[in-house]
């Protein structure tokens, strides 16, 4: 390969490059842009949640377990106030009853 | 009651409730309400007060706990008619009084001095974070202590009680960046709470921390025994792995030695992963303990300190004040390494380093 072909091979490799490059930049900033999402929507631990709860009325603790949500088998994080599991579960039970009637 | 005292008392009093209290209480120990008008607004002597103080404790210790108590009732009675009900000085009057409770397995009375512990301890320290937290760490020492003497639900009530204030505590001196050394201590307690609790958890009743604040076991809606394990065995690694983090960013005393330090933390990490059945995790933290202990010009020493005498399990002393090469002295050729080491259900004990290869047998 002469001097003038590797010149002309490397030009058309150029655009690509750049491409890729911008890509990469781009794909860059979303993962980071992700990370801090995920970063302020970020589950508690249950160590956290447990520090939280030995600090407020019982009536505010909340209590994160793992779920799996219908239609998948991957378990998702998910924290709730120990009122609402209370008030979910008695309604859920209400509305059974009156079907079973 | 004398005019000087009933407006002293007036005046420190917020609250009907405790007024009332107050009275009830002169009503049932007239001997110490019969001094008044005679020591006019001081009261109670000094005098007459570390009679009684010596005196209740001189019971204590020849293990005459009734009388200790009625005594040192008394003088919790007089510091209050002295000090007032917000006083400080209650304090060291209320601990003896929770220990004598305790000794005399008085669980209702202990109860009630535990709550009035707690809400002195807030009312008394609510702006003064170190304080606070010290006598929430005595609160939960009682806790502990009277966990320690009681079975079942009760046992459990106590120690998740105990481990609330530790975390009330906690969030207590993260207030203050410069108390941030006290916190490791109370992280490792509050693991070895969880690890103490795995025991006792149920797997068809409610878990108490999450249902009640009383001292009662619902069934129905609960954590089941599995996942409480699982919860427990998670929040310890995490706090294990934040006192590990903790000393490795902070700048140690020069007297420490850095590889025993790290040694020692992650020797920790392994304990916890042996305490839940994990023994191949132990083991890879065990290996990595002794892989920077072998760093140290001391590493014999560090490896004899950490795997080389008997370490019963679970750890409640983080032990990192030692400095390695000259305090150690045992010679691990004299350990019947097959009898110290042996674990069984009630006892667990870190393995000797010569045994890693068996752990996970």
């Amino acid at each position: 390969m002469n001097n003038s072909q590797l010149h002309r091979s490397l030009k058309a490799l150029r655009l690509p490059a750049i491409l890729l490059a911008i890509s990469a930049a781009v794909s860059a900033c979303i993962t980071a842009e992700e990370a801090l999402q995920r970063q302020a929507g970020r589950m508690p631990t249950p160590a956290e949640v447990e520090q939280y709860n030995a600090s407020v009325a019982p009536e505010e603790r909340i209590v994160c377990r793992n779920e799996i949500p219908v239609g998948s088998n991957i378990p998702v994080r998910k924290c709730r106030l120990m009122n609402d599991i209370d008030e979910t579960s008695t309604f859920h039970r209400e509305q059974l009853r009156r079907a079973l009637r | 009651m004398s005019v000087c005292q009933s407006l002293k008392t007036v005046k420190r009093l917020t609250s009907n409730t405790l007024f009332f209290a107050l009275g009830m209480l002169l009503m049932i120990n007239p001997s110490v309400a019969d001094q008044l008008p005679a020591t006019g607004c001081n009261t109670v002597s000094l005098d007459r007060l570390s009679t009684l103080q010596a005196t209740a404790r001189q019971l204590h210790n020849l293990g005459q706990f009734d009388q200790a108590l009625s005594t040192y009732n008394e003088l919790f009675l007089a510091v209050r008619l002295n000090d007032g009900l917000f006083s400080e000085q209650q304090l060291p009057v209320l601990d003896r009084l929770l220990a004598v409770n305790i000794d005399l397995s008085a669980w209702d009375s202990l109860n009630q001095y535990l709550n009035y512990h707690e809400w002195l301890t807030h009312r008394l320290f609510s702006k003064n974070p170190v304080a606070l937290a010290e006598q929430l760490q005595v609160n939960s020492q009682h806790r502990h202590n009277a966990a320690n003497r009681l079975e079942g639900p009760q046992r459990s009530w106590h120690l998740v009680q105990a481990r609330t204030q530790l975390w009330r505590a906690v969030s207590a001196l993260e207030t203050l960046p410069d108390e941030a050394d006290r916190l490791p201590p109370l992280w490792l307690k509050i693991a070895n709470f969880h690890y103490e609790l795995t025991h006792d958890s149920q797997r068809w009743l409610t878990s108490f921390e999450n249902r009640t604040d009383e001292p009662v076991m619902i069934s129905g809606w609960a954590l089941g025994g599995d996942e409480v394990e699982q919860r427990s065995y998670e929040i310890g690694a995490e706090l294990l792995q934040k006192i590990s983090t903790y000393y490795r960013s902070r700048e140690l005393p020069p007297e420490i030695d850095r590889y025993f330090s790290e040694a020692t933390l992650i020797s920790l990490q392994g304990d916890w992963e042996l305490l839940f059945d994990q023994p191949q995790r132990a083991k890879q933290f065990y290996r990595e303990a002794l892989s920077i202990a072998s760093r140290s010009s001391c590493a014999v020493d560090i490896r004899e300190a950490l795997f080389g005498q008997t370490v019963l399990l679970p750890v409640t002393d983080l032990g990192l004040g030692r400095s390695s090469c000259s305090e150690t002295s045992l010679n691990a050729a004299d350990i019947p390494v097959g009898l110290l080491f042996d674990n069984t259900e009630t006892n667990r004990y870190r393995p000797h380093w010569r045994t890693l290869e068996d752990l996970d047998e």
